[in-house]
């Protein structure tokens, strides 16, 4: 899909905006709270329905209006053709929705409208996953999730439900035991869902890992410390993997996507994610919460065979996390054949112009359009060749 | 409490104000209807306030489905046309009338009034579940399928997986209405062929 121009009406701080895009790279600079974030927040709407905020619809509304609107031009490449995008804000009295159509054309199933815009998002706070906490780096896996997969968003917030349920029930049974019929309907339901998310969140991991190896070599190295190469690796971790290797990503043999397999595997999370449900009952009761899970699973980075959280300076931090996001891009690619569109908010502020130019040097070779915002163009330095159109923010409105 | 009556609302607020109660009515459309009902003519305004009385004085729950019924059992379970060897279970009246209007259906009902959800403070003595066991050993005809139809979320999920249970022991098949349905839907907003399939590709729980 390749972005054309994007309309405003009532989103955020934009009464009537528009933008037209760069083939390449369209670089959005302004003052702080001029509205730079925001546009990227309306191009990731229409990518995935959501805003990356994690905002509630009305928000986005502009304020005193009760209807949104974030429209699209763009040449699909496949079909040869001219397409248009739209996502609708409107409330209510009752309640506020969002409605998509794809060339004026009310879309009913969200997974109908999902995949038309594949977007990678990198903004600042990607930088604090590495040292946060386990469920920040969970909520990132499934983010990426999301993008790829839609029936995830369902697994996750039902998990999540059935979760809460059951651990009502541990509590409410007060020192003695909930009846065992109910308690195991709530673990069946953690088996159907868990084992689910547990196998995406292990291929998503096993998938990216060899690129994300790569591509941290590769910005190491344009940091200048290539002379003293550091291996890094990723590994998704679960307590209920027996044997720790096989959810190794050197195993180049567990990465096919033989259907065969995988449901062998998936039938395996279920039976351990079953059995150790059934182990911890006891303990759990106890408690009063759910001790097994892939609400408790880590993704794990290891920097030269340390956990990088305990390791990695703030650079290699940096390093790491932008190689898990060009890891994210080719895959992307390789998935759908064709270069996803890349939204960076603000990532040069900390970077230095040597560096930021390498990094931006990387980048082109991976993506077809980006989309970013800074607070002064000249931060932003991209090699000659590349088309660049530069638009200042301002009070409501981007470009001249 | 003498002054009760001074303190009561004037006519028209009175009204808009109880309609509100209701489900789904704003201040707005109560306030809508309620200036209906003032505008009224003829004999509307007895005969709503007479069906109002007659729903709450005359409809009970059918002792063996508790489903809504003017007499001691409903008419579906009064039926002697309908198919007594099949029950499906929903959570809701409105569930069986539109499972009623696909026409794809001719056994009885079981009606839970609710669905299981522990974060509500719903368990299973909250459903209307005791009577369900003693229709399935009870009968003068033997149950041969009983088919959950609670909608397709969380909830729903829980409870037909619970009935499952409850069940496996009587050795009848338990099955599920499919997912034709939308996902995270409501069963009473399928629309009828929608619903028809789903009925049709029932599986087993
Ligand atoms: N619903 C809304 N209605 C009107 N204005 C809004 C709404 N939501 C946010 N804003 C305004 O949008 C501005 C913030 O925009 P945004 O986050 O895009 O800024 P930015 O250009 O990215 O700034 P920075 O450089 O600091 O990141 C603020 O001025 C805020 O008041
Ligand atoms: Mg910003
Ligand atoms: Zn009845």
């Amino acid at each position: 899909m390749q972005l054309r121009r994007l309309e405003l009406v009532d989103f955020r701080n934009f009464e009537a905006a528009s933008v037209a895009f760069s083939p390449g790279f369209t670089v959005l600079h302004g003052r702080n709270g001029a509205g730079k974030t925001n546009v990227l927040e309306a191009l990731y709407m229409l990518s995935t329905l959501r805003s990356f905020r994690g905002a509630k619809l009305d928000s986005m509304l502009r304020r005193g209006c009760q209807h949104a609107e974030i429209r699209l031009e763009a040449w699909d490449p496949g079909l040869g053709v001219p397409t248009q995008l739209a996502v609708r804000i409107d409330q209510s009295a009752r309640s506020t929705r969002r409605s998509a159509r794809i060339d004026q054309k009310l879309i009913r199933a969200a997974s109908d409208y999902y995949g038309r815009l594949g977007a990678v998002l990198f903004t600042p706070e990607d930088l604090a996953i590495l040292r946060g906490s386990p469920n920040g780096r969970r909520q990132f896996l499934d983010r990426v999730l999301f993008a790829r997969d839609r029936a995830h968003i369902a697994d996750v917030s039902a998990y999540e439900k059935v979760l809460r349920s059951r651990n009502r029930l541990l509590k409410d049974a007060q020192g003695g035991s909930p009846a065992r019929p109910l308690l195991e309907t709530y673990e069946a339901g953690l088996v159907d869902y868990g084992a689910r998310i547990w196998l995406r969140r292990l291929s998503l991991v096993r998938d990216i890992a060899p690129a994300f190896r790569a591509a941290f070599a590769q910005i190491h190295a344009l940091d200048g410390q290539g002379s003293t190469q550091l291996e890094c690796a990723l590994r998704y971790h679960s307590d209920l993997d027996a044997d720790p290797s096989r959810g190794s990503p050197d195993r180049p043999e567990l990465a096919g996507r033989d259907a065969r397999t995988g449901a062998a595997e998936l039938e395996d999370k279920r039976g351990r994610l079953r059995q150790a449900l059934l182990d911890s009952r006891s303990r759990d009761l106890a408690r009063g919460s759910t001790s097994v899970g892939p609400h408790r699973d880590e993704l794990e980075v290891d920097l030269d065979g340390e956990r990088a959280i305990h390791f990695a300076s703030q650079g290699q931090t940096r390093a790491l996390v932008l190689a898990f996001k060009i890891a994210e891009l080719r895959q992307s690619r390789e998935r759908s054949g064709r270069p996803p569109l890349l939204l960076l908010d603000d990532v040069t502020s900390e970077l230095d112009p040597r560096r930021n130019a390498q990094l931006f040097e990387a980048l082109t070779r991976e993506v077809g359009q980006c989309v970013l915002t800074t607070t002064a163009p000249d931060y932003i330095h991209l090699p000659k060749a590349v088309d660049r159109v530069d638009l200042p923010v301002v009070e409501g409105r981007i470009g001249g | 409490m003498a002054a009760d009556k001074d303190a009561r609302l004037d006519p028209l607020a009175r009204l808009t104000g109880l309609l509100a109660r209701l489900p789904g009515i704003g201040e707005k459309s109560a306030l809508r209807l309620a200036l209906a009902v003032v505008r009224s003519e003829g004999e509307y305004v007895e005969a709503l306030s007479e069906a109002i009385l007659a729903v709450r004085d005359e409809l009970r729950l059918c002792e063996l489905c508790n489903d809504l019924a003017s007499a001691t059992r409903c008419e579906r379970c009064q039926d002697a046309r309908r198919d007594r060897s099949t029950i499906c279970v929903i959570a809701q009246p409105q569930d069986r009338m539109a499972l009623e209007r696909t026409g794809a259906y001719r056994g009885l009902y079981h009606v839970l009034h609710g669905v299981l959800d522990p974060l509500a403070g719903v368990g299973p003595s909250q459903l209307r579940l005791a009577n369900l066991l003693p229709r399935l050993h009870g009968g003068d005809e033997p149950v041969r399928e009983v088919i959950v139809a609670t909608s397709p979320n969380v909830e729903g999920d829980a409870t037909a997986l619970y009935i499952a249970k409850l069940l496996a022991p009587l050795e009848i098949p338990v099955s599920r209405i499919a997912s034709g349905v939308a996902v995270g839907g409501e069963l009473e907003y399928a629309d009828m062929t929608t619903l028809h399939r789903a009925l049709e590709d029932r599986r087993r729980l």
